[in-house]
């Protein structure tokens, strides 16, 4: 994978670099705005990292200028800040975003999902082998059986469908299952998938497969 | 110009100009249009019998015409004596009545049947020939006035009010002296065959309109002595002028032997420059001569002091009570000036003769704890009387009180002032303080974007030596900290961007059962997991206005605290309640677990607070958060607890308003 960083914080773009060639992508830093774009432009990148706030130019202005002439080139963002208002005005400019301090397997996580985005499902039917949801009326069954999931089980199994064979992170399941940005009772990420997990899985099918130090994984088959 | 002329000309003059002043001097009251019937019907008479005996024209007419007005004189004293001084009962229908026997007895004169022929005698008499009509006429004149004047009388002796007696008294006497020589000259002698006395018939009203003129005059009847006072020093100032005119035009024809153009021309200049200068010192003159006339009677005592004693008690304000003081004093004694001097340098300057009576001016001080804190002055009085004993009197008791009301609202100005000054004092030092909590708030929002970047390079180079170092269990401490410091520091941002109301909350309706029934479902896992039980009570209670993530982080904030501090001791229990509280919502939010004694309880909801030997992880600000956003949201938190028993949060939050 190709990785443009834009940060003009030099012990960031360091450790990020050194963070992302460990996980072995290539990684280009960029210390402007300017030279960001310009490298953006003449290079093809799998997913840029930009940082929302640099000296020269603001992360929405970078982001809008990369996105005319590269609109599938996916943008992580990343900001000091993190509250759901703000979470909102940068998903209207970039795909995803982490707040600092970040760790490393999560922008690694992050990335790897949002460079595989084209395989996220959308639609009313989510299939998975003998496995079936229908968000639309809002049931699931499992070999022609209908299942009872809780309001959460069901969107967290329905999160993971659509992401299939994509690690994602213990924060991106909160984020995206509970719009939470910190998980006051620490444990509501592991406690559903145990209760997830107890109903769906049998000693001869695993759905949900636990990553080490990175998160979870829905496996397809 | 035969005196009877000249006579009959100025009855018609002073008729309807007293006629026309009354309704206009009061145009709404019923009184004022009836007399106004009465001269007008007078002035009318005068006019025709004027024109008959002037020779203008055929005398029959016009001496037919003058019985026709004549008979509006009693049908408008009738009237007026019928609503005067108040309205009888069954009005509208004698109104009817009148109104119309009036309009058949106009017409019907006009016929030959009542007068038969006029023609002048001796250039100036009229004489009348009397048709068989004239005596049924003269029923219906006679009928209408007799019936007056007992109604007159029968009023008069009704009345309790002294000023109305006085009133119909003078209306009566003068009634009276208008229908006896009306009856002789009109009716007796025509019907004995003498006529020489017919013409003078609206002379006679004469005395009557004098007595009700003077009833104006003494006794207020309709309020228009003032009109009346103007327009009599206007009719003599007219005439004073005129006389001037008449009087050079002769002059200069008796020396020149000229007359004509010239005369006129030169008689009109120096009457013109006579007038300029002469008018206004013969009005002058006119009024002091006609001011005790019209304005020379006493006032009421008591009626007085009241009038002062009310404007003294409800006014607030120094200019308010002078001003309204002065002019109901110029009304008392009827004089211009009325001054209060309360410039302490000019009172010492003053001398007040408050001890000497028999002047025409009067100057008493005012005086407040023995002190002099003003004078007040009263001119020469209209009468130009002397000041009495009873005027010192009243003087005397109102300069005490006005002392005392000018005192009253000397304090409340001052109040008033104060309070303007604090008020402003106030506004200075709130926005002083909400520009220090915003430089605060802003502080804060920088501190924290410049220590996550440090923190984020710690971390990132943790991460990196990862597990190539010995004990990796360390690294995972430290960056363990690090993300508690993380947590914290954001805390802080939210806090600071909470607290700033610049910071518009996303609003919208929310079906506050709906939202907590959704998140019981979480909370049961949660709760499970640690073997914590949930009820839940929630009753339907519409829709409130907030913000849905904010809300859900409150509600959230106290399950996680609830199950924290649960209790080891028993089985732990946590119930949610919504119900209904009028324009408000109540969520309790109750646990069975340690609970939290009253020392505490007070500080629980500031920043960093957390109880001491707390051993659960935190940052002492998640209640914070709590209550930052009920209150955006417009309402209020509070804690119940009893130590070792348990703890209840309840929220109150006000319900949308209806658009209705």
């Amino acid at each position: 994978m190709k990785i443009l960083i834009i940060e003009d914080e030099p012990d960031i773009a360091r450790f990020l670099k050194k963070g992302l060639e460990a996980e072995l992508c290539v990684a280009e830093i960029a210390r402007t705005g300017e030279r960001g774009i310009a490298l953006a432009h003449e290079n093809s990148f799998d997913a840029i990292v930009l940082d929302f706030h640099l000296p020269d130019m603001c992360g929405d202005e970078i982001s809008a200028i990369i996105r005319k002439r590269k609109p599938s080139v996916p943008i992580l963002v990343l900001s000091a800040e993190r509250s759901i208002d703000i979470k909102v005005d940068m998903l209207g400019v970039c795909d995803d975003y982490v707040t600092k301090p970040f760790s490393l397997r999560e922008i690694t996580v992050r990335l790897r999902a949002l460079t595989r985005r084209g395989e996220v499902l959308h639609g009313d039917i989510l299939k998975c082998g003998e496995l079936m949801l229908d968000s639309q009326k809002h049931t699931v069954t499992l070999n022609g059986k209908p299942m009872s999931l809780r309001n959460k089980e069901f969107t967290l199994l329905e999160y993971f469908m659509q992401h299939k064979d994509i690690v994602i992170s213990r924060e991106m399941i909160l984020e995206n299952v509970w719009g939470l940005s910190i998980d006051p009772f620490t444990n509501t990420v592991d406690t559903h998938i145990r209760l997830l997990r107890k109903k769906l899985e049998t000693k001869t099918r695993t759905f949900i497969h636990t990553i080490p130090k990175r998160g979870y994984r829905f496996a397809a088959e | 110009m035969s005196p009877l002329l000249f006579l009959q000309i100025a009855t018609c003059a002073i008729s309807f100009l007293l006629g026309i002043f009354a309704v206009w001097k009061r145009p709404h009251a019923e009184t004022a249009w009836y007399f106004c019937l009465f001269a007008l019907g007078t002035a009318l008479w005068s006019a025709s019998l004027a024109v008959a005996m002037s020779g203008w024209g055929e005398p029959t007419p016009w001496g037919r015409l003058a019985i026709s007005f004549g008979s509006f004189m009693p049908a408008g004293f009738f009237l007026f004596l019928s609503s005067f001084p108040r309205r009888e009962r069954g009005f509208a229908a004698k109104q009817a009545a009148i109104a119309t026997i009036t309009a058949f007895c106009f017409f019907f004169s006009l016929s030959p049947l009542v007068i038969r022929e006029t023609w002048i005698v001796e250039g100036s008499f009229l004489y009348v020939s009397v048709g068989s009509g004239y005596l049924m006429f003269s029923a219906y004149y006679l009928g209408f006035l007799i019936v007056a004047l007992t109604k007159c009388i029968l009023k008069y002796r009704a009345e309790n009010n002294p000023k109305r007696r006085d009133q119909l008294r003078y209306v009566t006497l003068g009634f009276f002296l208008f229908f006896v020589p009306l009856l002789i000259s009109q009716f007796i002698l025509p019907l004995l065959g003498i006529f020489r006395a017919s013409s003078l018939g609206p002379l006679f009203a004469l005395p009557m309109l004098a007595a009700i003129t003077y009833a104006i005059i003494r006794h207020e009847l309709m309020d228009i002595r003032v009109v009346i006072q103007r327009s009599l020093i206007y009719s003599a100032l007219v005439i004073f002028v005129s006389a001037i005119y008449l009087f050079l035009v002769l002059l200069i024809g008796f020396f020149f032997k000229s007359a004509g153009t010239t005369t006129a021309i030169t008689s009109a200049g120096i009457t013109t420059i006579l007038g300029v200068f002469g008018v206004p010192i013969v009005k002058q003159y006119f009024r002091k001569w006609s001011d005790p006339i019209f304005f020379k009677h006493p006032y009421d005592y008591a009626q007085a002091l009241h009038s002062l004693s009310s404007i003294l008690y409800l006014s607030l304000s120094r200019d308010e009570i002078l001003s309204r003081s002065s002019s109901i004093l110029s009304d008392i004694f009827k004089t211009k000036d009325v001054h209060f001097v309360l410039e302490p340098a000019a009172i010492d300057t003053l001398t007040t003769n408050d001890q000497t009576l028999g002047f025409k001016t009067l100057s008493h001080p005012i005086v407040f704890e023995d002190k002099a804190v003003g004078i007040l002055t009263l001119g020469h009085k209209r009468s130009e009387e002397s000041y009495t004993t009873q005027d010192l009197q009243l003087i005397s008791t109102f300069t005490f009180q006005a002392a005392i009301a000018l005192e009253k609202a000397r304090l409340h100005q001052e109040v008033h002032e104060y309070s303007v000054h604090l008020e402003q004092l106030v506004a200075e030092r709130t926005g002083e303080i909400q520009k220090l909590q915003e430089e605060q708030q802003e502080a804060m929002i920088d501190i924290s974007h410049n220590l996550q970047t440090p923190l984020a390079v710690i971390k990132g180079e943790l991460e990196l030596l990862g597990d190539s170092v010995a004990e990796p269990e360390k690294i995972r401490r430290v960056t363990a900290s690090l993300d508690r410091v993380s947590a914290f520091i954001r805390q802080l941002l939210r806090i600071a961007h909470l607290e700033h109301s610049s910071n518009e909350l996303e609003m919208s309706p929310l079906d506050i059962a709906a939202l907590i029934r959704e998140q019981l479902d979480y909370f049961e896992v949660m709760a499970e997991d640690k073997n914590v039980a949930i009820t839940s009570t929630i009753s339907e209670c519409g829709d409130i206005f907030a913000n849905k993530n904010l809300i859900e982080e409150v509600l959230v904030n106290l399950v996680a605290n609830a199950i924290r501090y649960r209790s080891t001791l028993r089985p732990a229990v946590i119930s949610i309640a919504l119900a209904d509280a009028g324009s408000y919502v109540e969520i309790t939010v109750r646990d069975n677990g340690v609970g939290i004694s009253k020392e505490h309880q007070a500080k629980l909801f500031n920043r960093f607070y957390r109880p001491e030997h707390d051993g659960t992880p935190g940052t002492g600000l998640g209640l914070a958060i709590v209550q930052q956003i009920i209150s955006r949201h417009g309402g209020s938190i509070h804690v119940e607890s009893v130590l070792d028993q348990g703890t209840a949060f309840v929220i109150l939050l006000p319900k949308k308003k209806s658009v209705f």
